[in-house]
């Protein structure tokens, strides 16, 4: 899992993406709370390498569920 | 003029080219410009504001029904050898680079070589080739250079808005049409040298099947220009030995060209972006930042350019080469 300061400064931006108050966006946050669509997703990808300095696939992003699913995404990426 | 081919440079396949240099450029926009507002009947205001936000489209030239790519390249072509002064019989050849030829056969650039009224003996085909095409043609020029040509125009344009679904919102807001001719002859001793590369397993993200509509997978389109064209505009960096004074990326979405111009750690200065007035017009996009963007300085400069194209193939080129003083680098309106 991403170290917990990259994760918090990289839920702030996210949150800032989807357009969300920045509170509600932690691991618990549902994506099926927003209109989590294509543009959100490739938001998303570039968001992540930014943060995290990988890239992830579109389609694995977009089935994510969650907060919690897409840092494990991050994390299995960065794991490899 | 010397040609030389080296794996080693890099993890990718480089060349380089001698004694050719860029005369001038010209690109033509059509005439009729529409704003995000234009596309209310299609979409919601929300949803224009979604997709524009994130592709920084502000306004985009579309050609009328009946207007064409050789429509485009010809006055571009016209207006540049006029310009120059060049007489079409000096021209060795036309090569058009695009993927929104007039029809399937014959070569697009057979009509344009007649309607310039070029010489008998001027070879005239197509390349079809999209986002990273300029760059390809830039190479293949100055290659066909290298077995004898002295004088080439190069034409790169689309007329994408054609081959749009009007109800597709990944693509109807994001292209516009525009044509471009460049004249690039023997003279000099200036280096060209290029970085090509191909990835066909993603050749389905952006397509067009028979009779239908452009498709774009967006997101596997997003994820392979971060993946690949970072990599590429470091390496291009590499093989010139040093940066270069402008980095002209193909006008694909201004989400992923501030991603790659942080990424790259490159000044904004340096990295000229058009996409809110032109939209992405494929082919034509590096052509239009040299006729827009560049062009009060390269009438009286020199300047390093490291020209990079990507996208639809997956296809990707980076071309880096000295440009300016040119003669001319306009950009015009189709009469």
């Amino acid at each position: 899992m991403p170290t917990s300061e990259k994760t918090i400064a990289f839920l702030v931006e996210l949150a800032d993406i989807l357009e969300v108050d920045p509170a509600r966006v932690t691991v618990d946050f549902s994506f099926s709370e927003i209109d989590w669509d294509s543009l959100a997703v490739v938001s998303s990808i570039a968001l992540i390498d930014e943060h995290f300095d990988v890239i992830v696939g579109g389609q694995a992003l977009s089935d994510c569920g969650g907060v919690s699913d897409l840092l494990a995404l991050v994390a299995d990426k960065l794991g490899k | 003029m010397s040609v030389s081919h080296d794996y080693q440079t890099t993890a990718k396949s480089s060349y380089s080219l001698n004694g050719i240099r860029i005369a001038g450029v010209v690109a033509c926009l059509p005439q009729q410009r529409f704003d995000n507002e234009f596309f209310v009947d299609y979409f919601s205001s929300e949803e224009i504001l979604n997709v524009t936000k994130s592709s920084g489209v502000v306004y985009r030239h579309q050609v009328p029904q009946g207007i064409t790519t050789a429509d485009l390249c010809t006055q571009a072509a016209s207006h540049l050898l006029d310009r120059l002064g060049w007489h079409p019989a000096s021209l060795d050849g036309v090569v058009l680079m695009t993927q929104t030829p007039n029809q399937l056969l014959p070569a697009t650039a057979c009509r344009i070589h007649n309607r310039l009224g070029l010489s008998k003996h001027a070879f005239a085909f197509d390349v079809n080739l999209g986002c990273s095409a300029y760059p390809y043609g830039l190479w293949l020029a100055g290659s066909l250079m290298s077995s004898g040509a002295r004088r080439i125009l190069l034409l790169a344009g689309d007329t994408i808005s054609c081959i749009l679904n009007p109800h597709d919102r990944a693509t109807a807001l994001l292209f516009g049409d525009a044509g471009s001719a460049t004249a690039i002859e023997q003279q000099g001793d200036d280096s060209w040298s290029f970085l090509l590369g191909t990835d066909g397993s993603g050749a389905d993200a952006l397509q067009v099947l028979p009779g239908g509509f452009l498709s774009m997978d967006g997101s596997r389109v997003f994820e392979f220009t971060l993946t690949e064209v970072p990599q590429l505009v470091q390496s291009i960096d590499l093989l010139h030995g040093k940066g270069h004074d402008h980095y002209l990326l193909h006008q694909a979405n201004h989400l992923i060209l501030q991603h790659i111009r942080r990424k790259c750690g490159i000044n904004s200065e340096k990295f000229p972006i058009n996409i809110d007035r032109f939209g992405n017009t494929s082919s034509a996009t590096l052509p239009l930042l040299l006729t827009s963007n560049l062009r009060d300085e390269l009438i009286v400069n020199r300047r390093q350019l490291a020209l990079v194209g990507y996208g639809v193939g997956f296809s990707w080129a980076a071309a880096s080469l000295p440009v300016g003083p040119i003669a001319v680098a306009d950009l015009i309106e189709l009469n």
